[in-house]
């Protein structure tokens, strides 16, 4: 196992920049390619106008409310499949068609659909947030042990009993894996829809700088992203510490 | 159920999965309420289709199970199986107390009786100290101990036991055995119990009976060892018990048709 240095991430970021630095030297041309301490007033300033929160919370904004609603209903469908042949068979087609289906290629139908309005990007966030974590939820409950499952009979816990006492918190760590993976995803497809149509968010904020022959505003809306992407990694590892400990890596369920 | 049980009793069964061949052949076994009884039989022999035969878990192709005439259906709490996989019987997420709870939800209202029940269980393995710990921080030879004490607060009629000790180190199982000897003579809790193990059927038993290699098992001699309380392995009387099981499995494999008379 590689053990990191006390300071190992920071001489990682310095290092970045250093290249950075001599790259963008090496280019010459900042229309092309900014050098980091332009990057670094325009972020400065934009920090200071608030701006870069205004976008950074639109983004924020339409990735946690269709998700907060998409994926407990995905948990629960996943669940519901996993537990049942009829609801699995009505439902299967429509996973394997979700699946194979890049999301961010539904973008043109949802802003078809709702125009450039909110409930576009939400539907599009709902919609990757329900399929990812039932399809997670599902393979979770068909992992379930089927020993866990004879315990439980054993102990006189039965059927519907024995679902939710046994085979629902057995696949918590599926579907907390859905979880992630559908945060991921989520983030890319609002991005792209974003970039395809929206007065807001970071995804507007990179289509900007390329309107604008700006790419300090593309660094920015990056740079925003990767906070985003840190933010929702940490906030749920942060929600199942807290309030699943039972489920945290820690304890390798 | 009935609480006033004398034995109970296998006749006639018969295990054949779907499009599969026959596991186990018109099997009687008659287990006296208090008994320790071993089931004896090679890995293969269809020792552990019987355990869900008797638990529950599958139906007999032929035959009955039934507790004097009730019959038993289906799993229940008053024939809990301990369960050989150490990794998969407990669940993770729960505590010791709570692992120990769980089959008492079902059963009994009060809380705190609840919690005292599953204690006074955890108490006879020797695990009251660590009721907190999760199954994780547990060793095998403790995991066993939960999974003992999770089937006693149910206080079955028996504790079935499926090669519980085979998967731990030699040193641990030998403990576990006088432990597990040590706990039957303190609560007198009918056992069955399931093992490859001519010694570890030796040392816990009061009744053996073993299986003939499958498919098709059926039972080759059904004895007490007649053995004193305190068993040892180096005790001539347990030898010679250890030398007729062996001779009873030996000339299975050898001749085919060894006649039971002439084993003993
Ligand atoms: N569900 C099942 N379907 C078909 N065959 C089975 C099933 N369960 C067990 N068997 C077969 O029954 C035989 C006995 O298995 P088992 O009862 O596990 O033996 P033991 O516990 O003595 O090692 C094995 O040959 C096994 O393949
Ligand atoms: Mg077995």
């Amino acid at each position: 196992m590689i053990r990191p240095g006390r300071f190992g991430p920071l001489y990682g970021i310095l290092l970045f920049f250093i290249l950075w630095q001599v790259a963008a030297a090496f280019v010459g041309t900042p229309l092309l390619f900014p050098e980091p301490m332009d990057v670094m007033r325009g972020l400065a300033y934009m920090t200071e106008t608030g701006e870069l929160f205004e976008h950074l919370g639109a983004t924020l904004q339409r990735l946690l409310v269709p998700l907060a609603v998409g994926m407990p209903l995905g948990a629960v469908l996943g669940c519901a499949m996993g537990a049942s042949r009829d609801v699995n068979a009505w439902f299967d087609p429509y996973m394997r068609m979700a699946n194979s289906t890049p999301a961010i290629a539904l973008i043109p139908f949802a802003l078809l659909w709702f125009g450039v309005t909110e409930l576009a990007r939400y539907s599009l966030v709902f919609y990757v947030g329900v399929y990812v974590v039932a399809l997670n939820a599902r393979g979770g409950v068909a992992q379930v042990p089927r020993l866990r499952i004879k315990a439980a009979n054993t102990l006189g816990v039965l059927g519907a009993s024995a679902f939710f006492r046994v085979v629902v918190p057995s696949s918590f760590p599926a579907i907390l894996a859905g979880v992630r993976t559908a945060t991921g995803l989520c983030i890319m497809v609002v991005v792209a829809a974003e970039m395809l149509g929206a007065a807001s968010g970071l995804g507007y904020l990179i289509i900007r700088g390329r309107q604008n022959y700006d790419p300090t505003l593309i660094f920015i809306g990056i740079f925003g992203l990767g906070i985003l992407s840190i933010l929702f990694d940490r906030g749920i590892a942060f929600a199942i510490e807290r309030f699943m400990p039972r489920w945290s890596v820690r304890r390798r369920v | 159920m009935d609480d006033d049980w004398k034995r109970l009793r296998v006749s006639g069964l018969c295990k054949q999965f779907a499009r599969g061949s026959v596991i186990l052949s018109n099997i009687d076994l008659t287990v006296d309420r208090g008994a320790f009884m071993c089931i004896l039989g090679p890995s293969g022999s269809g020792k552990s289709t019987l355990v869900d035969l008797i638990a529950g878990f599958e139906q007999p192709t032929g035959g009955t199970i039934a507790f004097d005439d009730s019959p038993v259906r289906g799993p229940g709490p008053d024939r809990v199986v301990i369960f050989q996989d150490i990794g998969n019987a407990l669940f993770p997420w729960l505590t010791v107390q709570e692992n120990a709870e769980f089959g008492l939800r079902n059963f009994v209202r009060n809380r705190r009786e609840r919690r005292t029940r599953a204690l006074e269980a955890l108490e006879l393995v020797g695990l009251d100290k660590d009721t907190h710990k999760f199954p994780s921080e547990l060793s095998g030879g403790m995991k066993q101990r939960v999974q003992i004490a999770r089937g006693l607060v149910m206080d079955p009629h028996v504790l079935i036991m499926d090669e519980p000790f085979a998967a731990l180190d030699a040193i641990t199982r030998r403990r576990m055995q006088y432990e597990l000897k040590d706990l039957w003579q303190r609560t007198h809790k009918t056992v069955i119990f399931v093992t490859h193990d001519i010694s570890e059927a030796l040392i816990l038993a009061t009744d053996v009976t073993v299986l003939s290699s499958g498919p098709g098992a059926r039972i080759l001699d059904t004895f007490r060892p007649g053995l004193p309380d305190e068993r040892d392995p180096a005790d001539p009387a347990f030898i010679a018990a250890y030398r007729r099981v062996e001779a009873l499995i030996g000339h299975v494999q050898d001749a085919g048709d060894a006649g039971r008379g002439e084993a003993r």
